[in-house]
């Protein structure tokens, strides 16, 4: 039964992407999803924690971490495939996004060197989301960066596995092993858009469609997200090496800094987002490299929340979109969900991702005060840069979406579904808000997560 | 011997890919390359590792082959296209970056073998992966940039092999998803290309 239920997680989501390419009908394609998606929720809920089983030679376990994030996973595609039911989205993107779902649950189960290949696959899969009509030059060119950089990125990451995993062996020699680190700290850098590997992130913001950019962001970043985390619990590079994770501290720092401030030098919604997002990853990073529960905490309530607010600001800037058909009337959801997510984002309350950001700058300030200080003064800053843009986007004139400085046209089908939009900003709210004043059993959950590891923390 | 004839094989396929004006030879060095890998790959390996590793570079060289010849197809009606492949210029530095790339590699394979693996093998990977990251510097056309990627995948895919053993053939198998895919990703690149307008004019 185990193994069947192992199994089930990726066929589920699979086979449901094979069967939209061929039905017809926005009620009955959502009710496939809709159905898969709760499959998918009821598995996890099924699985005894801690099991594990052997499918023809491949080892799966079912960890707190996938008990967690799969009907998380389930209910974000959800929200964005619904999203892009429209042109210019495409007949396929629901489909390939079930792809993507589907890669994904495997790599939260499998062993991390098959979880790395999981993941270029939905990396690859989500390469097809970039380029679309009608900005195909700019979006073209962001995909083939994309490709590039993430994919360098995963190679990296396999790499450095390989010379990690051989310390068991005693077969690698210091250097080398010091060179798998350093991949690890390249490839996870690469693929999530840490400063300064962040290029490729901040042009596909910019230039893909919404919905695209958050099922990337949201869903396969969360994921390699996740992969970081289980890498360094399962095997932290500071036993290898003790600068490796002020190296990870450091890139983290850094990320949180710049992004800050290139986010306020924006005029630019989406450059906006992709900088808040390279800020969020950056304090990620920090949580990460910590080596303390609180910090590996907040971390993975970070990760828990990055997808959801990726969804939320981009829900959010589509409700922006839709004023340029009534200028005069503000949309007051959707300045609740870009104020929302900002300000979740930089830590104030009463939304629930502020608690992680405060676990995280708790842990900096205890270890280096002025470090501390200067990732709380970054928040400042990026608190102001959403204020001020928010003010602008929903209160002030249109402005245009995309690049700095451009004026754009935005065709009339690329508005999204307003009503849609509406439901989701308001359901996350929602979600957020009761997550902030109960967040217990998330909590016991992830501590459970941390203490499966057998890297003793301080 | 036949580690030296791979490894000469596998100088001349890079070679040939990075230099090389016509796709025809480009997409001629791709598949040499993935000749000289499953050699090499059966002297570290199961021989079936080698022969999956030929299947997969068989695909990959037919789904670029249909690609280019759709491309052309297009272009000849008169869509304006960016060009796939710019004619190479600089070939003596073409030369020299190549030949450098093997030094390195040569240094690090007798220094620091991949564990597991011969100087061989070690060199084969260390040059393959060198050869595709110098591409990727060096390259700007969608083609080459994809098969610099591909090198990439070889390379990595090649050390994988030697750690994964025998009882877990499927996980190879899953790792070996990634190859096809990415071939898959540049040739849809490459489609639609034909529609993204290019600074330096239409395709000769």
């Amino acid at each position: 039964m185990i193994p069947l239920s192992f199994s089930l997680t990726v066929l589920i989501p699979g086979l449901a992407g094979v069967g939209l390419l061929f039905l017809e009908g926005r009620w009955r394609r959502r009710g496939l999803m809709a159905a898969a998606i709760l499959a998918q929720g009821y598995l996890s809920l099924t699985i005894p924690l801690e099991a594990s089983t052997e499918i023809l030679g491949l080892s799966l376990e079912w960890s707190a971490l996938a008990r967690l994030f799969l009907p998380v996973f389930g209910l974000l595609s959800l929200a964005m495939l619904i999203q892009s039911e429209d042109p210019p989205y495409g007949p396929h993107f629901a489909s390939l996004g079930l792809f993507v779902l589907a890669a994904l649950n495997g790599s939260l189960i499998s062993s991390p060197l098959l979880a790395a290949s999981l993941l270029i696959v939905a990396g690859l899969i989500g390469l097809f989301f970039i380029p679309q009509r009608p900005r195909l030059e700019r979006s073209w060119q962001a995909a083939h960066r994309y490709l590039a950089q993430t994919f360098v990125g995963g190679m990296a990451l396999i790499l450095g596995l390989l010379l990690v995993e051989a310390q068991r062996t005693a077969l690698v020699g210091l250097p080398l092993l010091r060179i798998g680190v350093g991949l690890l700290a390249l490839g996870f850098a690469m693929r999530l858009g840490i400063i300064p590997l962040h290029q490729w992130l901040v042009e596909m913001e910019e230039h893909a469609l919404d919905m695209a950019s958050a099922l990337i962001l949201g869903l396969i970043n969360v994921a390699t997200l996740i992969f970081l985390v289980v890498v360094f619990l399962e095997k932290p590079p500071a036993v290898i090496d003790p600068r490796a994770h002020q190296l990870f501290s450091w890139g983290g720092a850094l990320s949180i800094g710049l992004g800050s401030l290139l986010g306020l030098a924006q005029s630019s919604p989406r450059r906006l987002v992709a900088f808040s997002t390279i800020y969020d990853l950056g304090f990620i990073f920090y949580g990460v490299s910590s080596v303390t529960e609180l910090g590996w905490l907040g971390a993975l309530w970070g990760i828990l929340h990055h997808g959801t607010t990726q969804v939320l600001l981009r829900t959010s800037l589509t409700l922006a979109q839709a004023r340029r058909k009534d200028p005069d009337r503000p949309s007051s959801m959707g300045i609740l969900g870009f104020w929302g997510g900002g300000l979740a984002l930089v830590g104030m309350p009463p939304l629930s991702p502020s608690l992680g950001r405060w676990m995280i700058l708790t842990v900096a300030l205890k270890r280096h005060w002025v470090l501390g200080s200067a990732m709380l003064g970054a928040s400042a800053v990026m608190l102001l840069a959403y204020l001020r843009m928010g003010l602008r986007l929903f209160l002030g004139p249109i402005v245009p979406l995309g690049s700095n400085g451009e004026p754009e046209s935005w065709p009339e089908q690329d508005l999204g579904q307003p009503a849609v939009a509406r439901l989701v900003t308001g359901l996350i709210l929602a979600a957020m808000l009761i997550l902030n004043f109960y967040p217990h059993p998330i909590i016991a959950l992830l501590q459970q997560a941390i203490r499966s590891f057998a890297f003793p923390v301080s | 011997m036949i580690a030296l004839l791979a490894l000469a094989l596998l100088l001349g396929a890079v070679a040939l890919a990075y230099m090389a004006d016509s796709w025809r030879y480009v997409l001629a060095g791709m598949m040499a390359q993935y000749l000289a890998m499953s050699l090499l790959l059966m002297r570290e390996a199961p021989p079936l590792f080698g022969l999956l590793r030929l299947g997969v570079g068989i695909a990959v060289a037919l789904i670029l082959y249909f690609t280019i010849r759709q491309f052309q197809y297009a272009t000849r009606r008169g869509a304006s296209v960016q060009r796939v492949l710019r004619a190479s210029r600089y070939h003596p530095y073409r030369l020299a970056t190549l030949a450098l790339t093997a030094v390195i590699a040569f240094g690090l394979a007798t220094a620091n073998p991949f564990p597991d693996y011969t100087v061989e093998g070690s060199l084969a990977a260390y040059f393959l992966g060198g050869s595709a990251l110098l591409m990727l510097l060096v390259g700007q056309q969608m083609l080459r940039d994809g098969i610099s990627l591909l090198f990439l995948d070889s390379a990595i895919q090649f050390l994988g092999m030697a750690t994964v053993s025998e009882g877990t053939f499927l996980t190879l198998i899953f790792g070996s998803l990634v190859t096809p895919l990415l071939a898959l990703a540049v040739a849809f690149l490459m489609t639609l290309q034909r529609e993204v307008p290019s600074p330096e004019g239409p395709n000769q």
